[in-house]
């Protein structure tokens, strides 16, 4: 007796919290989820990222690895010409090549053989040198943790809105890149190293086999892609006579040739970057992984979201800072800002003052400006925009209240703003 | 001299033996100190409270009193059900809010009288033009006039929405303790004429930006420095003196100036005045000339002498309002205080910090859990389990205390700083070298070549070969 109802007490025991857990998953969303879709909403899912990092590693030394050194210099090369500063590019360089006694053209590098263009430079920051350039601070670097000592242009501070370029190049093999030609790291370290602090990242490598070593990633938004596949080998570039070694490998030279074509504001994707990968040219396959990628595709990608150094900006007008107490009497102003005399400047006169965006009672004159054949027509009254037209010149459309004037200047004849400020406004 | 061949075995063997048995007793005795030795300390972590961090709900404590004179007193209990609708079915912003809205200011409050809302409807006085109520925020008190054609409840309870829970600054910085805010003088070119050498900052500062960072530091701990000289930063690819998007967004060329401080790890707020060259303007498109750059900082283009925008400091102080999630009133609303924000504003931000930090710390707890239970080799040390074990204490006291705004935002924000400083320990790091897969992985990959070429007994280590073109 006891036994049964004690078993069926039992029974009922198990039951009850399989049908609590069924009820409420059922139920509305939990409360931790109402805090989830409130801040969703304005969370970083759907917007783009706010800074660039790029970690630029040459794992091997020696001087016969030149070329390996040359890679890395030419990638911190493109990048920093793109726009990422040095406080947000950690180069890592296990050798110094540049100073090594071997070298015949000492405290340069050059990446061609014609020694055209000299990588090392006056204004290079090398954050890991010779043998800081270990496995576990690649590691430590990746994940962010550091010891306390280390100092801020060692570390990584990548937050959830940035985009990080991961480059790496030295000997590697099947899964695994050697480091200081003493040990090696493991493609499963380097899955387990990308974590969450960062909004998407482009990891490129330049090694044998490189392939393999992007194949066991599973962290989301990793776009990855490889000099060479399984049981291939990629080749140098070649060689230079007076150096006497090796000066840039085929596929980082095919980026970098790439890369040189591309400025700030190139609207190129990476996926017409990946179109453009040609085995024969490379001489050796390279290889794309994107099924990690999934928020948007290769080709809504741009080069300069990765390369680049572009931020999305905000424009802050008037009407938004009333709301944050600025008051009126804070309007006129010119003080704060000692200009040096300039003697060499002829003096100028009232009529030069730039008055352009003068207050509604003198009328408004906005200077529309040109690119190649559209005209960009800017606010012609705050909160009215009127559409853009084409026309090929200079000109200035100034309105008072009392009527609006149309005037084309041929930017050759004349100064555009004197123009206008004279003809429509000074009267 | 030994004569007898039988003793000496005799001695050999008995001696032999006892090394040998020394030998596997040493090996025996050095087994445990091998095995702590290479052991990873694992510390247990409560998995069980951080699950359950997931599954609660913070309820902050608002209360409101709504008074009203006596013309309009059929408007209050329109207001209350209105209200009470409004936030149940708008559960998703509302549901972090435990709002008492009570009819009369007599009564009793339900937290202090200090931190109650007080809700005055009113008549309009006769300022109050086209039929729009005028409304005014004093410290905690807000009043209505309500004009003669008569306000609908909904205007009111949309009214306490905008101030209660204020939508958030798309530009908002990253929580941090304590930022550094560098302000830069910079010239586009400097050999040329004209170009600015000094400025007068420390007024400036304390004219238009220590109130305001005074009235915030109860939210963050501000450092500034300031840097200027006549540094070039000139850009060949800029077109023409209007600045497009596509210039803005490239116009930090931040490769050749250097503006970050690298004294220490504190998030720095840029805010940069950039002087022209004489001849030439550069504008933006907007009435103020300047722009943020979202969790960066901001940048004023300055064209003197132009006395129709407002002072550089005044929009360094706007920006700097956005980049530190300050609400903004609606634009049809008064503001009465001696101080820079209302308290309104402050409470605002305090309450939307202090929820945004929770819900960081529980995202870094779980996240420790799940690395720790993915990696197995993954040491926990002492350290991480307290500060851990430091973030869920910090996150109940949040949780179950009615905590006045201030208190939530600096028990939030220690929750915060002690779940990361937990997650970026630097013992937190895999014990490296032949994980699981590799270790076995190779033996079966070497019995797979062996199986496969016999002959080619020559390890492919991947070394790349040289070819002349």
């Amino acid at each position: 007796m006891v036994c049964r109802a004690g078993s069926v007490a039992f029974l009922i025991w198990c039951i009850i919290p399989l049908a609590t857990a069924i009820i409420s998953s059922f139920g509305g969303a939990s409360p931790h989820e109402a805090i989830e879709s409130f801040f969703t909403n304005s969370s970083s899912e759907g917007r783009g990222h706010t800074n660039n990092w790029a970690v630029l590693v040459c794992a091997s030394r020696y001087w016969f690895n030149y070329r390996h050194m040359a890679n890395a210099l030419g990638m911190y090369r493109s990048v920093k010409r793109l726009g990422i500063p040095d406080s947000n590019i950690i180069l890592m360089l296990a050798d110094d090549a540049a100073c090594n006694p071997r070298n015949k053209f000492p405290a340069t590098v050059y990446a061609n053989p014609g020694r055209l263009l000299d990588l090392y430079g006056e204004n290079i920051e090398v954050d890991y040198r010779g043998y800081e350039v270990t496995v576990e601070n690649f590691i430590r670097v990746l994940t962010g943790r550091v010891e306390a000592s280390v100092p801020r242009s060692k570390r990584l501070l990548s937050d959830e809105r940035s985009n990080i370029l991961v480059y790496m190049t030295g000997h590697g093999g099947n899964e695994f890149l050697k480091f200081q030609d003493n040990e090696e790291i493991s493609a499963f370290d380097i899955a387990d190293a990308f974590e969450q602090m960062y909004h998407e990242i482009f990891f490129m490598i330049d090694t044998c086999q490189a392939n393999t070593l992007y194949s066991k990633l599973y962290s989301p938004n990793i776009l990855a892609t490889g000099s060479s596949d399984l049981g291939e080998n990629s080749y140098s570039y070649e060689n230079d006579d007076e150096i006497g070694v090796s000066v840039i490998d085929s596929y980082t030279h095919f980026v970098l040739e790439y890369l040189e074509g591309i400025n700030k504001t190139s609207q190129a994707t990476m996926q017409d970057f990946f179109d453009l990968y040609d085995p024969s040219i490379i001489k050796s396959t390279a290889g794309v992984r994107s099924d990690l990628f999934t928020t948007r595709s290769a080709a809504q990608t741009l080069i300069t979201d990765f390369f680049g150094g572009v931020a999305q900006v905000e424009v802050l007008e008037e009407e938004a800072m009333a709301g944050l107490g600025v008051d009126e009497e804070n309007r006129v102003h010119t003080e704060g800002v000692t200009i040096l005399p300039d003697s060499s400047q002829p003096a100028r006169s009232p009529s030069h003052s730039r008055d352009y965006r003068s207050s509604r009672k003198e009328g408004l004159c906005y200077f529309l400006a040109t690119r190649s054949v559209h005209l960009d027509l800017v606010h012609l009254t705050p909160g009215l925009v009127v559409g853009s037209t084409l026309a090929p010149s200079l000109g200035c459309f100034c309105t008072t209240p009392a009527k609006a004037t149309w005037s084309w200047f041929h930017p050759a004849t004349a100064t555009p703003f004197e123009r206008c400020y004279d003809n429509h406004l000074k009267r | 001299m030994p004569s007898d061949g039988e003793d000496i075995a005799v001695a050999q063997i008995s001696s032999r033996r006892l090394i040998l048995r020394s030998y596997w007793i040493v090996v025996l005795f050095a087994l445990p100190l091998w095995w702590s030795t290479t052991s990873i300390e694992r510390l247990s972590l409560p998995a069980t409270r951080v699950r359950s961090q997931q599954n609660r709900q913070l309820r902050l404590p608002i209360e409101i009193a709504l008074d009203s004179c006596p013309s309009h007193a059929a408007l209050v209990p329109q207001i209350l059900s209105e209200f009470t609708s409004w936030t149940n079915s708008h559960n998703d912003r509302w549901g972090h809010l435990d709002v008492h809205l009570v009819n009369n200011s007599d009564t009793s409050p339900y937290l202090g009288t200090a931190s109650r809302y007080n809700v005055k409807l009113g008549c309009c006085r006769s300022t109050c033009a086209n039929g729009h109520p005028e409304i005014t925020l004093s410290d905690r008190n807000m009043q209505l006039g309500i004009p003669k054609e008569g306000i609908r409840a909904s205007y009111v309870v949309r009214t306490l929405e905008d101030l209660l829970i204020p939508p958030v600054p798309s530009v908002q910085a990253q929580f941090s303790p304590r930022y550094r805010l560098a302000f830069s003088l910079l010239n586009e070119d400097a050999a040329v004429g004209g170009a600015a050498s000094a400025w007068a900052i420390e007024d400036a500062i304390d004219g238009y930006l220590t109130p305001t960072l005074t009235e915030l530091s109860i939210v963050h701990n501000f450092t500034i420095e300031t840097v200027t000289g006549p540094r070039t930063a000139a850009d060949s690819e800029w077109k023409g003196y209007e600045l497009d998007q596509d210039e803005l967004k490239t116009f930090i060329n931040s490769a050749e100036w250097t503006l970050a401080s690298s004294v220490n790890n504190d998030i720095v707020l840029h805010f940069i005045l950039f002087v022209p060259t004489h001849s030439g303007v550069r504008w933006t498109r907007s009435s103020t000339n300047a722009f943020i750059i979202p969790q960066w900082g901001g940048v004023v283009i300055y064209n003197p002498p132009d006395s129709r925008i407002s002072h550089p400091f005044a929009i360094f102080r706007s920006q700097l309002h956005s980049l530190l999630g300050v609400p903004s009133v609606p634009p049809n609303i008064t503001v009465k205080t001696d101080s820079v924000l209302s308290a309104w504003q402050l409470d605002a931000l305090l309450r939307r910090r202090g929820v945004e930090n929770t819900k960081g710390t529980i995202e870094a707890l779980n996240s420790i859990m799940k690395l720790v239970d993915r990696i197995s080799n993954m040491p926990v040390r002492a350290d991480v389990r307290g500060d851990v074990l430091g973030a869920l204490d910090a996150l109940d006291d949040v949780h179950t205390h009615r905590l006045s705004p201030a208190s939530l935002l600096s028990r939030s924000s220690e929750a915060l700083t002690l779940s990361s400083r937990a997650f970026f320990n630097p013992g937190m790091l895999a014990m490296l070298y032949f994980p699981v897969e590799h270790k076995y992985a190779i033996r079966a990959w070497r019995q797979e070549r062996r199986k496969k070429s016999g002959g080619d007994t020559k390890r492919d280590s991947g070394e790349e070969v040289s070819k002349d073109d």
